[in-house]
């Protein structure tokens, strides 16, 4: 999983960042002295960190606009200066890319290559160490809740349909085996994610490099997580380390392992820890499913917000209407709270509780975010037209019409679905003889009409990674 | 703005993005209300953003005392348990063994282990979900039920009121809620009514081909591998009436165990519906008796013009095998990694390799001789150069014993030759052979001598048990065809070496004899 800047940075013309880039590792001196006194790691030097919201927004991009051109990667992990350090308990193995040491020094070879000091590559490695102890506090605390919330609900759940006596306590329940599934407990059974702040701490860490526009990068399940210097950048600019916490949600396997992180948005619930600038919930397009609901219950419309706050695209750089973005960064936090907090808090909860159903939801509506747009409408009324009285008389009046589409959109889905992108083409793009194998291998399996579901899921798995093959050469 | 690559570099996890990018956008049930909202029913844009909504809360909440709860009910159990039948395809998939790229990603993490329990954890919820889906359909066929069709905005209530969360939670007791029987069959079992008509054994053994765990790292030649099994199951046939009127009423087919013991729980039950003549509604557990599962019922099916078990192993021979293919997962086996090795062999270096060595001897596994159900096959020694005008007195120099099935003129299934060594005395300067297949008397004209004629055994060497055996043995084995050799006849006869080749289409076999 990866966190990727918006469009936008990327189509910005690349010479100009050029044209004043070398500035920033050319000075040495005296001010990498003053700095490494002061305990400043070297990227970190010269970067402000504003607490006005537009400030950062344009200390960012300064920042962004002083990389252009530098995304790259790293050829190997091995040479590089490691470190074995304790996090929240937890042994993380920290890997400085392009850091290495040479006698007394430390060479730095980003870009060309640079001399710290001893004390100066200190700064660096106390700067990501606890950058990361911070962010995994951080991405826990967002979700310390959880777990207790789930077994509360399926409690009164059970109870509720006598699953469970009124003087039983499902906690107590969670550990005992299940008979005739070995190593499996009641609360495996029931997917209860139990978490703690380890969960969230990688086993690797690498700080470096990171190919075309991503800042941070997670393998999924196996606790492994890049940073990229210009995302410790940013992260400082904004005032805590957005980007890592993000990063760090997709390493908590209870919560988005392999298979569970397929079904549902996992990028929309790691972009839920963040806590940056207004800018990015403006534009990243994680959060686009975010402005979709600010505008239909809360009446916030972020599309017409970015073309005001910001009405041109030039070439020589865009003009900002600071008067209005002051006016919408205020707006957007207010937004912003309420959604990450009904998603952590609230939502999560009840997806795991239900886990089995909600999952089948997101299938069923095509739509990996399903589960939250349902919830968001059971918790707030829509504003959109004309504000919340004006709008629910909308809606009663064309409940006919809603659900009369409701059904059509479900059967368009149903039935378009293979036709357009699903297992149909799937099965047209694949060489003849595996079509032909897939279909007869059907047919013995005695696959009926009402069974064609699971069936054509399997197909397009299957036809799925024949394709991600063929892709994944062009790569 | 367009969504971007989301998911993950790992090339495994990279599709989704792939698609995103190249494909059109996803046409989500959000897309497509919005779509029908304004295209069809010309509203604005914020008016069919509002309809989403409006129908999200229709599909899934009810209103009760003016606030919204979400109905469990609202999606058909089909699609809870295909859901998950998905995620454990995203498991196996990365479990795969015989997808390099993926192996190489779990190993490099160390994290088959994880995925595996991950699995156990899927499985568990597929089987619960299953047995709920199966005792649903169960009932609907006991009652000649069918389901409608248009399932859209209507609730689908579970069996027993049971949501997801009360199936998943282990606490709740499946097997007790759902049972797979019907009351006219525990009336008779209570009455002490179950009146045995019918009761037969049925057993097959066969070869089956399995993928090779060696292939392809160690082993690189055979993709599978064959191994022999065999099995038996029992059918059993009940009257139920209270007046019996030896009619079939209910049904039990058990697997029968390598021991000969019948399993405890049938594999197979047969009812019959509400109202039906026949036996009508066929219920099976699909696991063995050593398998987790066993006991619990995997699948309903309904029949058709069933009206006793031996019927079942007339028209429903399918049915019936399908208890012996075993669930898949079983069959995950990593392959063995040999170690990356550099051999560098000239032209030349090369020794004599044909044949297998071992010093215990190998045998022939197979089961061919019922009594003298084979036929006589003499050839001579090739010689350098034969005069066919003026030919000169041979060698014999083996006599082959070629198995066919009893009865009939087609080779027994492994096309099982023997070749025997003729005695010293018998086996030089002869003129002409003469086999009878059907007496399996051979006569032998040697140069200057008059003919002698006998049972072919009066020929043939022995060993020095004085037992007429064979020096070689070939048979078929899977795609291969094996010859065991016994070379030194001393000092016991034992088949030494072992040569391998693939199975010819056509066994060519000389005959130099005269056939009577
Ligand atoms: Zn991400």
């Amino acid at each position: 999983m990866r966190k990727k800047l918006g469009a936008l940075i990327l189509a910005a013309v690349p010479a100009l960042g050029i044209a004043y880039f070398p500035r920033s590792h050319a000075q040495d001196g005296q001010d990498a002295q003053a700095a490494a006194q002061s305990n400043v790691p070297h990227y970190l030097r010269h970067i402000s960190s504003p607490s006005n919201e537009v400030d950062q927004i344009i200390e960012e991009a300064k920042v962004l606009d002083a990389y252009h051109g530098r995304f790259g990667t790293s050829t190997f992990i091995n040479g590089n200066i490691t470190l074995e350090h304790q996090i929240h308990g937890k042994n993380v193995t920290f890997v400085f890319h392009n850091y290495v040491q040479q006698g007394e020094q430390v060479r730095y070879g980003a870009n060309g290559f640079t001399m710290l000091s001893q004390a100066e590559f200190a700064a660096v490695t106390s700067d990501i160490v606890t950058t990361l102890e911070r962010a995994a506090q951080e991405a826990y605390n967002d979700h310390s809740n959880v777990s207790r919330r789930i077994i509360e609900i399926q409690e009164v759940h059970l109870k509720r349909n006598k699953r469970l006596g009124e003087n039983e306590k499902l906690e107590d329940l969670l550990d005992q085996p299940i008979p005739d599934y070995p190593g499996l407990t009641i609360a495996d059974g029931l997917n209860i994610p139990r978490l703690t702040v380890t969960d969230f701490v990688p086993t690797q860490l690498h700080f470096g490099p990171l190919p075309r526009s991503i800042l941070g990068v997670t393998y999924l399940n196996s606790e492994v997580v890049g940073y990229h210097p210009l995302a410790r950048q940013i992260d400082f600019v904004n005032g805590g380390p957005n980007v890592l916490k993000h990063e760090l949600v997709h390493n908590c396997r209870k919560l988005q392992g392999i298979p569970y992180a397929f079904e549902f948005d996992a990028e929309f619930h790691a972009s839920m820890v963040e806590q940056d600038n207004g800018l990015w919930f403006l534009r990243h397009p994680y959060l686009e499913d975010a402005r979709s609901l600010a505008k239909v219950l809360f009446r916030f419309d972020a599309k017409r917000a970015l073309e005001n706050a910001i009405p041109m695209q030039l070439m020589l750089g865009s003009p900002i209407r600071r008067d209005l973005l002051e006016d919408y960064v205020v707006k957007i936090r207010q937004i912003r709270t309420e959604i990450r907090r009904t998603y952590l808090d609230d939502f999560l909860p009840e997806f795991y509780t239900h886990h089995a159903f909600w999952t089948a939801v997101n299938e069923d509506l095509n739509d990996g975010n399903g589960a939250f747009k349902i919830f968001m409408w059971s918790k707030y009324e829509p504003t959109l037209l004309q504000g919340a009285q004006n709008t629910s008389r909308w809606m009663q009046q064309n409940r006919q019409i809603i659900e009369d589409a409701s059904r059509q959109a479900l059967r368009n889905i149903e039935n378009e679905q293979p036709a357009e992108g699903g297992i149909v083409m799937a099965l047209r793009a694949l060489p003849k003889e595996e079509r032909e194998a897939l279909i007869s291998f059907a047919s013995t399996l005695g696959i009926q009409a009402q069974d064609l579901g699971p069936a054509l899921r399997v197909l397009e798995r299957l036809a799925d990674s024949g394709a991600l093959n063929r892709l994944g050469r062009l790569r | 703005m367009k969504r971007f690559p989301q998911k993950a570099t790992l090339p495994a996890l990279a599709f989704a993005a792939f698609i995103g990018l190249a494909g059109c956008v996803k046409k989500t049930f959000d897309t497509e209300v919005k779509r029908i909202l304004t295209e069809e029913y010309s509203m604005t844009e914020e008016q069919a953003m509002v309809g989403v909504g409006g129908a999200l809360r229709y599909r899934f909440m009810t209103e009760r005392d003016g606030k919204l709860e979400f109905n469990y009910h609202s999606l058909k159990l089909e699609d809870v348990l295909s859901k998950q039948r998905d995620m454990k395809q995203s498991l196996q998939d990365i479990l795969n063994p015989n997808d390099a790229e993926t192996r190489r990603f779990v190993d490099l993490f160390n994290q088959r282990a994880h995925f595996e329990r991950e699995e156990q954890k899927v499985d568990y919820r597929i089987d619960r979900f299953s047995l709920v889906l199966t005792y649903d359909k169960f009932v609907r066929l006991m009652k000649s039920q069918r389901r409608g069709n248009d399932s859209v905005g209507i609730t689908n209530p579970y069996p027993q009121g049971l949501t997801d969360l009360d199936i998943m939670f282990a606490g709740t007791n499946l097997a007790r809620l759902l049972q797979f029987t019907a009351k006219y069959v525990d009336d008779a079992k209570a009455g002490n009514r179950l009146n045995q008509i019918e009761n037969l054994v049925m057993s097959v053994q066969y070869e089956e081909e399995e993928p090779n765990p060696d292939y392809p790292q160690v082993d690189p030649n055979n993709a599978t591998r064959w191994v022999q099994r065999s099995r038996a199951l029992r059918i059993m046939s009940f009257d139920c009436d209270t007046q019996p009127d030896h009619r079939a009423d209910y049904i039990e087919v058990y697997r029968i165990g390598a021991d000969g013991t019948p399993e405890a729980n049938p594999a197979i039950k047969v009812f019959k519906s509400q109202g039906s003549s026949t036996l009508d509604v066929a219920v099976l557990d699909r696991n063995p008796a050593n398998q987790r599962g066993h006991g619990t019922p995997d699948d309903v099916e309904s029949l058709s013009f069933i009206e006793r078990g031996s019927e079942l192993y007339d028209s429903r021979r399918d049915l019936l095998e399908s208890l012996f293919k075993t669930p898949e997962v079983e069959r995950r086996q990593l392959p063995k990694e040999a170690p990356i090795e550099a051999e560098i062999v000239r032209v030349g270096e090369l020794g004599q390799q044909e044949f297998q060595i071992s010093t215990d001897g190998w045998s022939c596994p197979l089961e061919y001789r019922v009594g003298n159900n084979y036929s006589l096959w003499v050839k001579f020694k090739d010689e350098e150069s034969h005069d066919h005008a003026n030919p000169r007195p041979r060698e014999i120099e083996y006599v082959a014993k070629r198995y066919f099935v009893p009865g009939s003129s087609s080779d027994v299934q492994a096309r099982v030759v023997e070749f025997y060594r003729v005695k010293p005395e018998f086996a030089q300067r002869v003129r002409l052979v003469t086999v009878n297949n059907e007496t399996k008397m051979l006569e032998i004209v040697r140069e200057g001598e008059a003919a002698q004629k006998g049972m072919d055994s009066l020929f043939l060497e022995r060993d020095r048990n004085d037992l007429v055996t064979p020096f070689r043995i070939d048979y078929d084995s899977g795609n291969l065809r094996i010859s065991l050799l016994d070379r030194d006849r001393n000092p016991e006869p034992l088949y030494e070496a072992k040569a391998e080749m693939s199975r010819p289409h056509t066994l060519n076999l000389r005959n130099d004899a005269r056939t009577e």
